[in-house]
């Protein structure tokens, strides 16, 4: 009936209208400048935005001006941070493995980075290391996906799969690490694996900022190659570039950004994996899964709002404070499951199809 | 489904080095463990007439907590096969539903917000958290068409993000439910009592039984809902009663010692290549395979870490883990 899929009428994609897409990044910018003053206000301590502002002119008191920079306002970056990290990581996986419904959290990176953090919390090493920690887990777990999921280059499925079967190893560890230390570090490690922004320093932001700014210009560029890759191998050689060397330097890319995210504020569950979507819905007609310069910075806004409003309800908007990624994957399970029925939908018809 | 024309041995010689490996592991994890005691002691502890500590070591702890592997670990494996069958997908098992991860919020939701404690109110509240889990997802996976081997990995795997993050908010929060309930959750086989095993042993037994009872129902739906038909066989019946035998079996042996993952993958897959893709064979060398897999990773899990234990689901997961692997690769080489 209408339900249709888009296809571009040539082989290049068509590519969202761009005034459109300039003016949503816009709002987006407007919105979260709106979430991240909320986000300054509120708190144990309610303060009012005038004053808040008033510490951006130097005209605020001496608390006010601590609680918001010091106590409030790395929290609010990091969590800017790890939105566009995670959603640009996102955006860049779903892409480059075919599969709308991958992402790093899907795979296993961030699973991977919840056993180094863990492990090195149980060993009792200062937590200022466990940033340093969970970036090297994703990074051992981004070379074992590609080592055991390269055959013939790489298969979204594939990756996929092998993803479940490391997480499952990952997750392995960080039980082992709950059940043997004493309840306190525990709870510590548990509190890192659920995502949470509780208690970022101005040092962990700044690292992060600093990675951001290199990696994030790095993948605007890659999204040519991303376009090129698309025609498929043949052609993509026939233009000069090297698809399966593209597709490494993507993939260490979309892990780069996804290890910042993590390293910042833990694996913050469905932020890479549900943003693109809504990114592509909101750009509009013809949604192609290769994001363009343009969509990709507008799920950088979307995903830093998001983290930001989610951030800003666990740790006022409840009872009792909670980590981010719990509300996260409250939110974002029931949206993954319509995404899962519908894409059910779609595949039927073309199943038919083929018997036919 | 390749597996279901493979022919496999079913000789006498299968079976009999089968039955030794179960009485091997059997006596395994009777002999052996964090306490050295001579094969003599354990007999005697056995029989109730060595002294105390012999006594209470292998009446009170291995024995139990042997019963226990033989009884779970047959229920995983006949639970995966089953499962592996009634979705025609050759990742179905128990941990990939989601089931083990909705066994343990309905656990840690129990200690948590009812103060609940005992052994008998563990079970009860985790089978029906993975009886509720498992429908769901199944659900989720195979509404609108069959059930893509990718599309059950995901709908397990969001349903659990879900709960484990729920699970895991609750254990950051009560220290208390945490050391209450963090060595169910790892995955154990150290006895909580005896009534547990009086609880989930007659489930495991019936849903054993009601597998047995469709082995020809399962081997015909492997060949598609439509020669089941043919056949004269009800396939949406037969996936209804398998669904319960999986749920039975599954849900009480995650009830009894907590979520133990990939025994329902890996064996039913080994035994595949075994025994061949018939039900008939391949459920009853499940259920002696299974044991046989829990019950050595359960003795090496007691060995490696002395005078301290490995949780049996942490081993277990290390084993199975690169299985799944490798089975995926198999499953991405280019067929004909």
């Amino acid at each position: 009936m209408i339900a249709t899929p888009h296809r571009p009428r040539f082989a290049v994609p068509g590519m969202p209208h761009p005034l459109r897409t300039t003016a949503i990044c816009l709002v987006l910018l407007l919105v979260l400048v709106a979430t991240v003053v909320a986000a300054l206000c509120l708190g144990d301590v309610v303060l009012d935005p005038r004053d808040v502002l008033g510490v951006a002119t130097g005209t605020a008191d001496g608390g006010t001006t601590l609680i918001v920079t010091e106590f409030r306002l790395p929290r609010v970056l990091a969590g800017v941070l790890a939105g566009a990290c995670l959603a640009s990581s996102g955006a860049l996986s779903q892409s480059l493995l075919r599969n709308p419904l991958a992402s790093p959290d899907v795979v296993g990176v961030s699973h991977g980075a919840s056993a180094g953090a863990v492990l090195l919390l149980a060993a009792g090493i200062s937590p200022g290391f466990v940033p340093l920690a969970a970036l090297a887990g994703a990074v051992v777990t981004a070379t074992a996906l590609v080592l055991l999921g390269w055959q013939h280059g790489l298969s979204g499925e594939r990756v996929v799969l092998i993803g479940i079967g490391l997480s499952s190893i990952f997750t392995a560890v960080v039980t082992w690490a709950v059940v043997t230390f004493p309840v306190t570090v525990a709870q510590q490690a548990l509190l890192w694996t659920a995502g949470s922004l509780f208690g970022r320093t101005w040092t962990e932001v700044g690292w992060a900022c600093l990675a951001a700014v290199v990696v994030l210009p790095i993948a605007l560029v890659q999204l040519r190659r991303l376009g090129v890759l698309e025609l498929g191998d043949d052609l993509a050689r026939g233009l000069g570039l090297r698809a399966d060397r593209a597709r490494l330097g993507l993939l260490a890319t979309a892990v780069a950004l996804a290890a910042t995210a993590v390293a910042l504020g833990g694996p913050i569950t469905f932020i890479a994996l549900g943003v693109p979507h809504l990114a592509r819905a909101l750009a509009g007609p013809p949604r192609p899964i290769t994001p363009t310069p343009g969509t990709l910075l507008l799920g950088a806004l979307l995903g830093s709002v998001l983290v930001v409003a989610a951030d800003l309800v666990a740790e006022s908007g409840l009872p009792q404070p909670v980590p981010v990624g719990v509300i996260t994957a409250t939110l974002g399970a029931p949206w993954f499951c319509w995404l899962l029925l519908r894409s059910a939908r779609a595949e039927r018809p073309a199943a038919e199809r083929r018997t036919a | 489904v390749p597996h279901a024309t493979r022919q496999g041995w079913s000789s006498p010689l299968v079976w009999a080095i089968t039955v030794a490996g179960l009485v091997l592991a059997v006596g395994a994890s009777l002999f052996l463990g964090a306490r050295p005691l001579s094969p003599v002691e354990v007999v005697d502890g056995l029989a109730g007439s060595g002294d105390t500590t012999a006594m209470l070591v292998v009446a009170d702890l291995r024995l139990p907590r042997t019963l226990l592997g033989l009884l779970t670990g047959a229920g995983l494996a006949v639970a995966g096969a089953v499962m592996q069958a009634i979705t025609r997908n050759p990742i179905a098992s128990p941990s990939v539903l989601g089931i083990n991860a909705g066994a343990a919020f309905a656990v840690v939701a129990a200690v948590d917000l009812l103060g609940i404690t005992s052994a008998l109110g563990y079970t009860g509240f985790a089978l029906v958290g993975a009886a509720v889990t498992a429908v769901l997802a199944y659900a989720l996976a195979t509404a609108g068409g069959n059930a893509s081997p990718t599309r059950l990995a995901l709908a397990g795997a969001v349903i659990a993000t879900m709960l484990s993050a729920w699970t895991t908010t609750m254990l950051v929060l009560s220290g208390q439910a945490l050391e209450e309930a963090r060595h169910w959750l790892a995955g154990s086989l150290v006895s909580r009592g005896t009534d547990v095993l009086f609880v989930t042993a007659p489930l495991i037994v019936l849903g054993l039984v009601l597998a047995a009872g469709l082995t020809r129902g399962l081997d015909a739906l492997v060949l598609g809902d439509e020669q089941a038909a043919s056949l004269g066989l009800r396939p949406t019946r037969t996936r209804l009663w398998g669904a319960l035998a999986v749920v039975l079996l599954a849900g009480a042996s995650v009830a009894a010692a907590g979520p133990i993952a990939f025994i329902g993958l890996v064996v039913p897959h080994a035994m595949r290549l075994v025994v061949g893709g018939d039900h008939g064979r391949l459920l009853p060398a499940c259920a002696l395979a299974g044991p046989i897999l829990l019950l050595s990773a359960d003795v090496v899990g007691r060995l490696v870490a002395r005078p301290a234990e490995l949780e049996v689901g942490i081993v277990t997961a290390i084993i199975g883990a690169p299985v799944l692997i490798a089975l995926a690769r198999r499953a991405g080489e280019p067929t004909a």
